[in-house]
């Protein structure tokens, strides 16, 4: 029976935990006060090396290697985006950290902050995110009223200061670089890299973007040790991870692992397995944009390299999981349509190409589709994919090819049988 | 290292070496070695943006394709630009590209210059797999003359940047998102007076002139180089025209003036061109006016030039040429005046420095100290005096905005009033509206007390710290009595600043002083009218001019003068004093106005001659810069003669010789003549132009020197009357009534309210709303015209657009005033 391996969730069903004084008489902000009463900044960064915690925004980068991207001799200002823009579909994870356990992102935030040497820490909120957004906001004027915000940070002579900036909506704007502009006031465009965050950022100064769990491991990392985290996981996959199983399960919801562990059993055992007994047809490993996985492939181990191995990407940890009975051409279209409406528009395959994808799965849903389309839409997803500006686009050729790939039947029935889906809405004019 | 001391980078593209300077985008490497990367988003104004994927190229050791154009060459990067998989990708990208594109090409503006079309050709496929509904939106105007296509557009944003990066207007911006993205004016709440170079930039046809649209083919279109006659700038301009009409107008490439761009008024306002109203001479005051033949206008004008010549003597005959004819017509004019018809009394330009005070100093400065357009765009510092930039030399504004972007280089604005929001200079000083000699005064005692508080402080310090300064002074210096002792004064404030770094050890480094004049060919004027200043052999010259423009009207109103011939000028407008003018027309028995288009002074003249319109004329324009510049005539169709036909033939009918009609033969008699440019004859002047190089030696430079350290200055600030308490400020904008704008199509649009702009708490305090009808009145007249608040104005001042035929400012001032001080009352 798999075992959660609670790090960022370790106070979950602790009463109140996202209060203060709770926090607090839970081992809250000892790391803070450790870091910076016991640890230079060189060492945190070191301590976050060793520790071998990755990025859980997505993309899995080393935190403390990008930590150490930042200039030392810059004048300043620095800055830290906290990137709670959390808007991948499937993808729950820092909502729950921001709504329940804010002080211990926080903790993190001023941890990273000490170590970078950053004088303000802005964490970017996702528009959506109501309640989120006020917790935080809650949280950092308790954090202030306490000392552990603004001038001298607990007698140690660092200052760092926390503004919470919310984003109008938009998906696009988690990319680090698209975040950046719409921090400055900007459209929320991503930005050409070269030069990278770490060195020209927001307002062209230093800044380290890391994700909302991301920096709610680093306390739990300080006051446990490198050691302790780098025992965690895999080989290349060191440490733990939120997963948000959402679909077809009996308990979906927020679970928190050690990585590597098979995926069938955080199916199984956390999220109490297929809803109704059902037959597991296949997962989003990492959220709506990574590619598909069959059932036949569930057992693969929850790791960044068992997954990638497997045809697809750990992402940020939101496990989709339907049965057979899903229609995933319908699905894809779902899916397509998200991408379609939130490409930001910028570079001309990802704005023309997911519109073109979705005219074409309307079509076949329509039942007007033509055997040929399932080739276009390979085709495009060929032009788009790695031609894009940012990853967005490559994000959203996904769940086209990889549903293609292994469901070409289902697309082909459609298309053959001029099977038309009956929609319970209509969806949005375009 | 090249020999340059830049350092090279060298790299393989397409398997050859190719050796390029550090810095250089691999979309200009790939073009030193011979191969061309598609590519839409990029331009050269422009910084990178990466956006329509077109220049997509396989670096080695990139995982990914990676876009040429925002990439910087470097050493031993090894790039492939033609390949299987390039071509792929480039027919991908040009699919996408046309998508929701109407292929309308047999209907589009664009058709023949397009870029979309060029690289669809070069590198798209024949059919489309696209079998979807393309994306319509009903078209747009995004200004009055931009018309915005939104299915032809592609999104590559360059417009939107051109408006942020270069005008910095940010007039367009892109709404929406996605697929839904378009570009949008916001309602239209920001001007741009360059918006129109948004036409070009565009790489396909989504935005097309409103003047120009559906008007002809590119390639049936007739392309003739020349100088643009709107401003002083004299930007590169190519007139397009077909069947003998005037098409369009759109900037020429040249790097020293406008560097391929222009302002709106010069694309758009030129369609008078194509309907003169005036077709024939015209004959008697207005009530009994009547076209008349050429031969009987000839007859009359000789008549009446032979009778008052007989009668009163050749003085009595006055000779005026504006400020818009061609060098080489100012020197036939010159000599018809004095050699032909044996007149003292005749005059170049439109007198608005009165040199006559202090000659040497006065013509050295304007002679010698001017700098050329590239060497302002050089300065450390450029300090625009009484001066609003955009409005008076708006593509000069443009190019500096662009030079000071990433550089050390300063802007300072000194003027009147505050700055007005939009193309602000990085600092601003004002001084007292009207007291700029006061100013000057203050300025000139702090460099020489090397205080660096006060008022002046920020001023003179910036002034220390540069090395080159370019000064530009302008119309709020220029347009008063006083015009020649605020130059005085400026020569000045340079003199203190030399005086300061000699006595700091300090090189003496370079201080120049432009005049913006008005018109296209004021400067040619100027040296036209001064000629023998640049003349080794004096006796060689046929005739020098002795009065000034205030003195021939006031000799036409004291009845010397009894035959006025004006040519190509508005003196009802654009002369400071209007009552002097309106005596002076009055007074003389013959009125001769010599002009393309119908205007104040054509309304009150006895004797209309028509003549034909810039895109006819050949002839050379000295422009702000000093640059000598040669036009071209198109094969633009007018049954007018040139100013130059005119007077030879009206030369044969009175008997007195004739005169060569060809401005080639006029020029190189010039070039004889002027040892600043013997080098040229017409033929050889380069396409570029040739920049007037007057050098001063330095016992010139000393006897000046003396000369200005001479001059007394009153400086002593004036008061203002209490009945008289606002001082006139008098403020030149680019987009006029003037007679192109009022009869050009749809220029309407562009021309400024008529208002008095006062600041809102002087409103406030006289009780005045805004909106409401007020009189302006000063000892010497008055007008009527809608009060506006603008917070910009200085308390004390009113602002007055000074080319409102409905309300002309110059019925305010008098010749003998120094300041015009005016009080306002709410109209009756």
């Amino acid at each position: 029976m798999l075992e959660q391996t609670k790090v960022v969730m370790r106070l979950d069903g602790v009463p109140d935990h996202h209060r203060l004084d709770v926090y607090e008489a839970n081992g809250g902000y000892a790391a803070l006060r450790k870091a910076v009463k016991e640890m230079k900044p060189a060492e945190v960064i070191d301590e976050v090396k060793a520790s071998g915690l990755l990025g859980k925004g997505g993309a899995g980068f080393p935190a403390g290697l990008k930590w150490s991207f930042v200039p030392k001799d810059h004048p300043g200002p620095k800055y830290l985006a906290c990137n709670a823009d959390e808007g991948e579909p499937g993808t729950f994870k820092d909502r729950w950290i921001l709504e329940h356990n804010p002080h211990q992102m926080i903790e993190g935030c001023i941890i990273a902050a000490y170590a970078v040497g950053i004088s303000h820490i802005y964490v970017y909120c996702r528009g959506e995110f109501y309640q989120g957004k006020e917790m935080i906001r809650r949280a950092a004027e308790e954090a202030y009223a306490k000392g552990y915000l603004g001038q001298n940070i607990l007698g140690s002579g660092f200052s760092t200061e926390l503004t919470v900036h919310t984003g109008a909506g938009s998906y696009e704007c988690g990319e680090e670089t698209a975040l950046l502009t719409s921090l400055e006031g900007g459209r929320g465009h991503p930005k050409m890299k070269p030069p990278f965050p770490a060195s020209e950022g927001a307002w062209r100064k230093p800044t380290v973007i890391n994700n909302v769990e991301t920096l709610a491991t680093v306390p739990e990392i300080i006051n446990r040790g490198a050691a302790w985290h780098a025992g965690l996981g895999t080989e290349k996959s060191k440490g733990i991870k939120m997963v948000c199983i959402s679909g077809h399960v009996e308990k979906p919801g927020n679970y928190e692992v050690e990585l590597g562990v098979p995926t069938l059993a955080i199916i199984n055992d956390l999220a109490g397995g297929m809803k109704g007994g059902r037959a597991l047809k296949g997962f989003f490993p990492g959220g709506s944009s990574t590619p598909v996985l069959p059932a036949a492939k569930a057992d693969v181990g929850y790791d960044y390299e068992s997954v990638a191995a497997a045809g697809s990407m750990l992402g940020s940890g939101a496990l989709i999981v339907f049965d057979d009975k899903t229609d995933v051409v319908r699905m894809a279209e779902v899916i397509t349509r998200f991408y379609t409406w939130e490409s930001c528009g910028k570079c001309t395959p990802c704005r023309e190409g997911t519109r073109w994808m979705l005219q074409i799965y309307e079509r076949i849903l329509k039942g007007g589709g033509r055997l040929e389309d399932v080739d276009l839409l390979l085709s495009i997803c060929d032009h788009l994919e790695f031609k894009s500006f940012c990853p967005f686009g490559d994000a959203a050729v996904g769940v086209v090819r990889s549903t293609i790939n292994l469901y070409r039947d289902e697309y082909e029935d459609y298309i053959r049988n001029h099977k038309v889906y009956k929609r319970k809405f209509m969806p949005v004019k375009h | 290292m090249d020999g340059n001391g830049n350092n090279m980078v060298t790299l393989t593209i397409n398997g050859m070496e190719v050796t390029v300077r550090a810095g250089t985008l691999l979309t200009d490497a790939a073009e030193q070695a011979g191969f061309k990367i598609p590519q839409f988003c990029a331009h050269r104004w422009l910084e990178p943006l990466g956006a329509c994927r077109m220049c997509l190229v396989r670096i080695e050791k990139m995982p990914k394709l990676q876009t040429a154009c925002s990439t910087v060459a470097q050493n031993g990067m090894v790039v492939t630009t033609e390949s299987d998989e390039i071509k792929a990708a480039r027919e991908a990208m040009l699919e996408f590209h046309l998508l929701n594109h109407p292929l309308e090409c047999p209907v589009c503006d664009r058709g023949g210059e397009c870029d979309l079309q060029d690289l669809t050709e070069l590198h798209g496929c024949t059919t489309s797999r696209y079998v979807e509904d393309k994306m319509v939106r009903p078209d747009a105007m995004l200004t009055p003359y931009l018309h915005m296509n939104y299915k032809r557009c592609i999104l590559c944003k360059r417009c939107v940047r051109y408006c942020e990066e270069i005008t910095g207007s940010n007039l367009l911006k892109v709404n929406e998102r996605g697929a839904w993205s378009h570009i949008s004016n916001f309602g239209g709440g920001a001007k741009d007076y360059f918006s129109g170079n948004t036409i070009e930039i565009c790489p396909v046809g989504a935005i097309t002139s409103e003047v120009f649209r559906f008007r002809g083919r590119a390639w049936e279109l007739t392309k003739t180089r020349t100088v643009c006659n709107q401003c002083s700038v004299g930007c590169a301009v190519e007139m397009h025209t077909r069947l003998g009409e005037l098409m369009r107008v759109v900037p020429a490439p040249h790097s020293e003036v406008n560097d391929g761009h222009i302002c709106d008024r010069g694309r758009f306002a030129y369609g008078y061109a194509n309907n003169l109203p005036f077709k024939q001479p015209l004959k008697g005051k207005s009530g009994e006016r009547r076209e008349v033949s050429w031969e009987e206008a000839e007859r009359t004008a000789a008549e009446m030039i032979h009778q008052v010549s007989e009668k009163h003597g050749a003085n009595a005959l006055g000779l005026i040429a504006g400020s818009g004819l061609t060098n080489e017509d100012y020197v036939a004019f010159r000599l018809i005046a004095h050699s032909h018809l044996g007149t003292e009394n005749f005059f170049i330009g439109e007198g608005l420095i009165d040199v006559s005070a202090n000659p040497l100093v006065l013509l050295h400065s304007l002679f010698f100290d001017s700098a050329s357009i590239s060497e302002i765009l050089q300065s450390d510092l450029i300090l625009a005096v009484g001066c609003d930039l955009v409005e008076e030399v708006p593509v000069l504004a443009l190019r500096i905005k662009q030079a000071l972007k990433n550089t050390s280089q300063k802007l300072i604005g000194l003027c009147a009033h505050e700055p007005r929001g939009y193309w602000d200079p990085q600092e601003h000083y004002c001084y007292e509206a009207g007291n700029f000699l006061a100013a000057a005064d203050e300025i000139i005692r702090a460099i020489d007390s090397g205080e660096t508080g006060g008022q002046w402080g920020g001023l003179v310090e910036s002034l220390q710290k540069a090395r080159t300064v370019a000064i530009v002074y302008g119309q709020d210096l220029l347009r008063h009595r006083y015009a020649d002792r605020c130059l005085l004064a400026l020569l000045k404030i340079k003199q203190a600043m030399y005086r300061w770094r000699e006595a700091g050890g300090i090189e003496r480094g370079h201080i120049s002083l432009n005049p913006s004049l008005r018109s296209a060919n004021a400067t040619g004027a100027l040296v036209m009218n001064n000629l023998e200043f640049l003349v080794n052999d004096e006796a060689k010259l046929p005739a020098r001019p002795h009065a000034t423009m205030r003195g021939l009207l006031e000799k036409a109103v004291a009845g010397e003068i009894k035959l006025l011939y004006l040519n190509g000028i508005n003196p009802l407008m654009t002369f400071v004093d209007r009552s002097l003018v309106e005596r002076a027309l009055e007074a003389v028995d013959f009125l001769i106005v010599q002009d393309v288009l119908p205007n104040e002074t054509t309304e009150r003249a006895d004797l209309v001659l028509p003549v034909s319109p810039w895109p006819c004329r050949e002839g050379t324009y000295i422009n702000f810069g000093w640059r000598l510049q040669k036009l071209h005539a198109s094969d633009l169709v007018s049954n007018l003669p040139t100013d130059l036909e005119v007077w030879n033939r009206l030369l044969i009918k009175l008997g007195k010789g004739s005169h060569s009609i060809s401005p080639a033969r006029i020029f190189d008699e010039i070039a004889r003549l002027v040892p600043a440019i013997s080098h040229l004859t017409f033929d050889t002047i380069p396409e570029a132009g040739s920049v007037l190089g007057f050098q001063l030696d330095d016992e010139g430079a000393r006897r000046v020197a003396e000369e200005v350290a001479k001059v007394q200055l009153d400086l002593t600030r004036y008061k203002r009357p209490e009945d008289y308490p606002l001082v006139l400020v008098q403020k030149l904008y680019l987009f006029r009534n003037s007679p192109r704008m009022r009869y050009s199509p749809k220029m309407d649009a562009a021309t400024p309210e008529a208002v008095a702009l006062m600041n809102p708490e002087d409103l406030s305090a006289l009780g005045l709303a805004d909106g409401a009808k007020a009189v302006i009145e000063s000892r010497h007249g008055s007008i009527e015209l809608a009060l506006e608040g603008a917070a910009w104005v200085q308390r004390g001042s009113v602002i007055i657009n000074n080319y409102l035929p409905e309300a002309p400012t110059n019925w305010l001032v008098s010749v003998d005033d120094e300041i015009t001080f005016v009080r306002v009352r709410a109209a009756q």
